[in-house]
């Protein structure tokens, strides 16, 4: 479990934002906000420079998660779709990293988090087994 | 015709004439006899003319009901067409590729030419919607070729209104290529064909909305029980409010595998318990074994026997991720006579749900759990299954 890493969330469903906030909470994280809207989403992103996102894909306002998930790839900040709507192709052509389907399974979640992380931080590849999308040259380590 | 049968009647009376004995028959019968022979013949030839000349009325008689039939018949056709509810033509192709239409019954107002032999030439340049013009030229050239009917579906020139054209070919004995076809509007027909299509999609859409709000539904269930667990502070409880969370995102697998049904009734078992056995294994790194036959059941099997799955096959993983086994899980779903089984290696460990739960679950499938060596059955009726 990575100590302390900061993530942002994005649901418009109230009860599953809080849920999944008290849950990434008691396992150790730190959540920078919670966006209702693809937009808010990407301005917390820009604010707060989470370590990882966890997006739904239809927000608040018509807006789209994936959206979301398109300009933090920009910013280098890797996200994880949660949603019942995609499969893995279209989730992995967003630029999503990973994909969890609701009603999801919190330790699976939390697994998915760690893989990233640890993916993202320290260059360590995930498993196959992780559920995240293994990309080709592309390089999450931040600077 | 009457001379030939008169002839020899008149001879004879002739020949009587001279034949009878004067003297013994007297002047006068002789001249009798011979005048009768004659006027015999004469009434003969008579006959024979008058029945000529009837037999010629009667002739003439039928020809004229010939006619006359014909002509009825002919009306009778030009009524069929000018009342039939679409349009019938002769399509003619000579030898050199010309075409023309002899005939065409007039109902619709199409664009028609005359041409110089009164027949009419109907340009399908003209008739036709630009963007369905090649296709009927190439359905019609094909048709040639091969002499089989052609059938087109197009819009007519203007794109309001649909036609639907069939034609069959014949080989004319000068070489030309000969069809007789209809052509029927069918505006209406494509119209509900579009309003069907329309109401199809709306429907789908439906369906994947409801689809989006059981699976967002679920999830707030879930996240309903995740909340109250990070309230509890004895682990056991948190535990199992965890596992309640858990076999909520199983029953959200299963309504995903229903989604994925072409018929939205009955699941594909065997993909369904892999996925479950899949998604158990693979972030605890264990190996998985399965051998599922493709057996389909209905919702009421499916969900019962996905929650027993889910409780033996979490069992057996987290078995053996404690144990560190490198066998994995292991899960089988096979006919065996009349009936099926479910056989998971390690899932004796199903502590997390209450037996009594397990057993009113198999109780409700009419099926029975049993154990043998380190497997965990669950026979079900094969009735319930189908492939």
């Amino acid at each position: 479990m990575r100590h302390k890493a900061s993530l942002l969330i994005a649901e418009d469903e109230q009860i599953i934002a809080l849920g999944m906030e008290m849950l990434l909470t008691d396992a150790g994280y730190d959540i920078c906000g919670i966006a209702r809207t693809a937009p808010e989403a990407i301005a917390l992103a820009q604010e707060f420079h989470p370590d990882l996102a966890l997006l739904d894909v239809r927000l608040a306002e018509n807006t789209d998660g994936t959206d979301a998930a398109r300009a933090l790839r920009h910013l280098a900040i890797p996200s994880i779709l949660i949603t019942g709507h995609l499969d893995a192709l279209q989730a992995q052509a967003c630029g999503a990293f990973g994909l969890l389907k609701k009603p999801y399974d919190p330790r699976r979640l939390l697994q998915m988090i760690e893989a990233l992380l640890d993916w993202s931080h320290d260059g360590i590849p995930p498993a196959a087994a992780s559920g995240l999308f293994v990309p080709g040259t592309d390089s999450l380590r931040r600077a | 015709m009457a001379l030939a049968a008169a002839v020899p009647v008149l001879t004879f009376g002739v020949s009587l004439m001279g034949v009878i004995d004067r003297d013994l028959a007297g002047p006068t019968l002789t001249a009798l006899a011979g005048g009768g022979a004659v006027a015999l013949g004469l009434a003969v030839l008579l006959a024979v003319a008058m029945a000529h000349n009837v037999t010629r009325r009667q002739v003439a008689e039928r020809r004229l009901m010939a006619l006359e039939a014909r002509a009825a018949a002919e009306q009778r056709l030009s009524d069929i067409a000018s009342h039939f509810p679409g349009i019938i033509y002769r399509r003619v192709m000579d030898p050199t590729g010309r075409v023309t239409y002899p005939y065409v019954s007039s109902r619709f107002d199409l664009p028609l030419d005359g041409g110089a032999s009164g027949e009419t030439t109907l340009f399908a340049e003209r008739l036709f919607h630009p963007d369905d013009r090649a296709g009927w030229l190439a359905a019609v050239a094909d048709s040639a070729r091969s002499l089989r009917p052609f059938h087109c579906e197009l819009r007519l020139a203007g794109g309001e209104r649909w036609v639907r054209t069939a034609a069959s070919p014949r080989r004319a004995a000068d070489g030309s290529v000969v069809w007789d076809g209809v052509l029927f509007d069918i505006t209406d027909l494509k119209a509900a064909e579009q309003a069907l299509k329309t109401s199809l999609g709306e429907k789908e859409a439906m369906l994947r909305e409801i689809h989006h709000r059981v699976r967002n539904n679920l999830q707030v269930v879930a996240s309903l029980i995740q909340i109250e667990a990070l309230h509890i502070t004895d682990a056991e409880a948190r535990l199992r409010l965890g596992d309640v969370s858990r076999r909520i995102a199983a029953l959200g697998h299963l309504h995903e595998e229903l989604y994925g049904s072409p018929d939205f009734t009955s699941v594909d078992c065997g993909r369904h318990l892999h996925r479950l056995s899949l998604n158990l294994a693979e972030p605890r790194g264990l190996a998985l074994d399965t051998a599922m036959e493709p057996l389909r059941c209905d919702l009421d099997t499916a969900i019962p026997l996905g929650l027993i799955a889910h409780e033996l096959l979490h069992a057996a993983a987290e078995r053996a991720a404690r144990q560190d086994e490198a066998a994995g899980i292991a899960v089988t779903l096979r006919r065996e006579g009349e009936s099926v089984l479910l056989a998971v290696r390690g899932g004796d460990e199903a502590a997390g749900l209450d037996d009594r739960i397990l057993l009113a679950l198999a109780a409700q499938l009419d099926g029975r759990l049993s154990h043998q060596a380190d497997y965990v059955l669950l026979r079900l009726p094969g009735g319930r299954f189908h492939d």
